[in-house]
């Protein structure tokens, strides 16, 4: 089932086209990541489909509905998490959540969600006094004080620390665990490999590949890199077979083997000219 | 509301901009300007014989009147400095406690006793002090209400504006479900309660130096003030953006200027003009009608204006 279908969306900022014919969906309990370089049209995509920004052309439907008429009882289907991560500064964090639990017409505890997301202890905090992890760990919290079924997390990692980041991660799958489908826009292609179902790279506020990491990388033809060194000379394969690869090099008495496997930031580059953090 | 605990109960910057520098400003000016009073051209109500006219115009504003009631009226009410009426020969001098009701006794008492001498000097002539001294803190406390609402209800209302879509706040609230109470209702109730405690404690201070103050003028200056410079505040804000806060400072020092509290020459075409003339208890309807008009419509541009945007 479909809980997000868009058809030919665009939107113009003055002559500039920022999203442009772009078309996709989005099935139920799936992480669908939307990624591509700043500029790209991700933000104005994901804002379309939030009802926080109107479109020039297309047809969208999420969770059964128009989001630029969506409903209450649709909005409290939905949760977002912001990239600014939108907060009350002078609020605390269980006031924070008290507050989207209201709001949402939630009955949750929140001293549960506090300490599975590591925040008990900052429970009188005010947010401004919190670190951006905690402030990411808050952000995604909100999430968890009602029971959405489509939740939006616009660049949920970014400025993070690799250790902060596996704990966003954690959070995330744990979501789409409880059967939730997560729009999520990213310039982290190693985070769009490890979480997404659905992967849709745009650039230039066009689609340029969509499908699982493992298909788009496949399609694009690139290869692996295998680099090896025999009786202490260098010899680079690329290989679609890199283990059948790496088998026949220590056999024949290869050293110091170096696997290069694609991934999505080869493909972008391959598919746009650019990198992706262009 | 939580827009009111976030903006104002729990920011320290808000509580200072709204308790301690209105207040801050208003005793600053009572006690540097003490001994400044309100009126620095002396006037005199006038009941006497033409032939005194000529002089007393050389020396005074004078207010021609008809009985000795209506100079005792004015001098008492503090329109005017010292009424001077003649009858029968006898002159009655009426002044006040004030520095230039003072000044202008002594200079009346000067012109009359040198009035037809030597042939016919006035032989009768009586001062009689009435009226309340009108001091610092009494001309100073519409200077503070001004402050208070322009800084808190004008500059705050563009500020969070700026602010809350700066952080992103505007957009998260824009996407939850519909709550009971609307964010610009709230945004608006936030600022009039600030603007309430802010002009609550000025009020509260005035009383406690004892300043001649009209509570009735001051709440309906307090309630003109909300209407028309909160919507404002929040119209600009959308209307402006990024600009926002450079047209707050800008605005609010002009308003400020205009508003006459500081300055004798007020310029008359001002929402905040209007604003001290009901707290000096000149009410003037069409105007406080029109100025709270003009608010709400650029209110009601401004939120056109964020809609169409989006």
């Amino acid at each position: 089932m479909s809980v997000i279908m868009v058809k030919n969306l665009e939107k113009r900022y003055g002559k500039m086209k920022a999203v442009d014919k772009i078309s996709f969906t989005v099935k139920e309990g799936q992480i669908f990541s939307l990624l591509g370089p700043n500029g790209a049209g991700k933000t104005t995509t994901v804002e379309i489909l939030e009802g926080l920004r109107k479109r020039d052309g297309g047809d969208v439907e999420v969770l059964g509905e128009d989001p630029e008429r969506f409903s209450a009882e649709t909005k409290r289907n939905m949760a977002i998490v912001f990239q600014e991560t939108a907060l009350f500064e002078n609020l605390t964090v269980l006031e924070t959540l008290k507050f989207f639990r209201r709001t949402y017409g939630g009955n949750v505890n929140l001293y549960e969600i506090l300490e599975e997301l590591g925040l008990l202890e900052k429970k009188r905090t005010l947010v401004r006094h919190l670190s951006g992890g905690q402030r990411r760990r808050l952000a995604l919290a909100t999430i968890l004080t009602h029971d959405p079924k489509l939740v939006f997390l616009d660049e949920p990692t970014t400025g993070l620390d690799p250790a902060a980041r596996r704990k966003i991660w954690e959070i995330i799958l744990r979501l789409k665990s409880e059967g939730k489908t997560i729009f999520l826009t990213t310039h982290y292609m190693e985070e769009a490999q490890f979480l997404s179902d659905v992967v849709c790279i745009m650039d230039r506020g066009r689609i340029v590949e969509m499908g699982s990491p493992e298909e788009i990388i496949k399609r694009s033809g690139l290869k692996s890199v295998v680099k090896a060194k025999i009786d202490g000379k260098e010899i680079t394969l690329e290989t679609d077979e890199p283990e059948k690869s790496v088998k026949e090099l220590i056999e024949r008495g290869a050293e110091e083997i170096n696997i290069r496997k694609p991934n999505l930031e080869d493909v972008f580059l391959h598919l746009t000219g650019r990198e992706l953090r262009d | 509301m939580i827009v009111f605990k976030d903006v104002f109960l729990r920011d320290r910057a808000a509580l200072f901009w709204i308790i301690i520098f209105p207040s801050l400003m208003y005793l600053t000016f009572s006690s540097v300007f003490s001994g400044f009073e309100k009126r620095v051209e002396i006037k005199v109500a006038f009941d006497m014989p033409k032939v005194f006219l000529s002089v007393f115009e050389k020396n005074f504003k004078v207010i021609e009147v008809k009985g000795e009631k209506k100079i005792r009226e004015l001098v008492l009410s503090g329109k005017a400095d010292c009424g001077v009426y003649y009858e029968g020969g006898k002159v009655k001098v009426y002044y006040g406690p004030w520095v230039e009701s003072k000044m202008g006794k002594e200079i009346i008492g000067s012109i009359l006793e040198n009035f037809g001498r030597p042939e016919k000097p006035i032989k009768d002539i009586r001062f009689i002090e009435k009226g309340k001294k009108q001091s610092a803190k009494d001309f100073y406390f519409p200077s503070g209400i001004v402050m208070a609402i322009l800084g808190v209800g004008f500059f705050g209302g563009i500020n969070v504006e700026e602010y809350f879509r700066r952080k992103g706040i505007k957009k998260m609230l824009r996407s939850l479900p519909p709550s009971n109470m609307p964010l610009d209702l709230q945004m608006f109730l936030s600022h009039a309660l600030a603007c309430l405690i802010s002009t609550g404690v000025l009020i509260a201070i005035a009383i406690a130096i004892k300043a001649e103050i009209n509570l009735i003028h001051a709440a309906f200056g307090i309630l003109y003030g909300i209407m028309a410079f909160i919507p404002l505040g929040m119209g600009l804000g959308r209307i402006f953006k990024k600009a926002s806060v450079l047209v707050a400072n800008l605005f609010y020092f002009i308003l400020l200027f205009l508003s006459g509290a500081f300055f004798e020459g007020r310029i008359s075409v001002s929402p905040s003009t209007t604003l001290v003339s009901i707290l000096r208890g000149e009410f003037k309807m069409l105007e406080t009608v029109l100025w709270i008009a003009v608010s709400v419509s650029i209110y009601v541009i401004g939120r056109w204006m964020d809609e169409r945007n989006i």
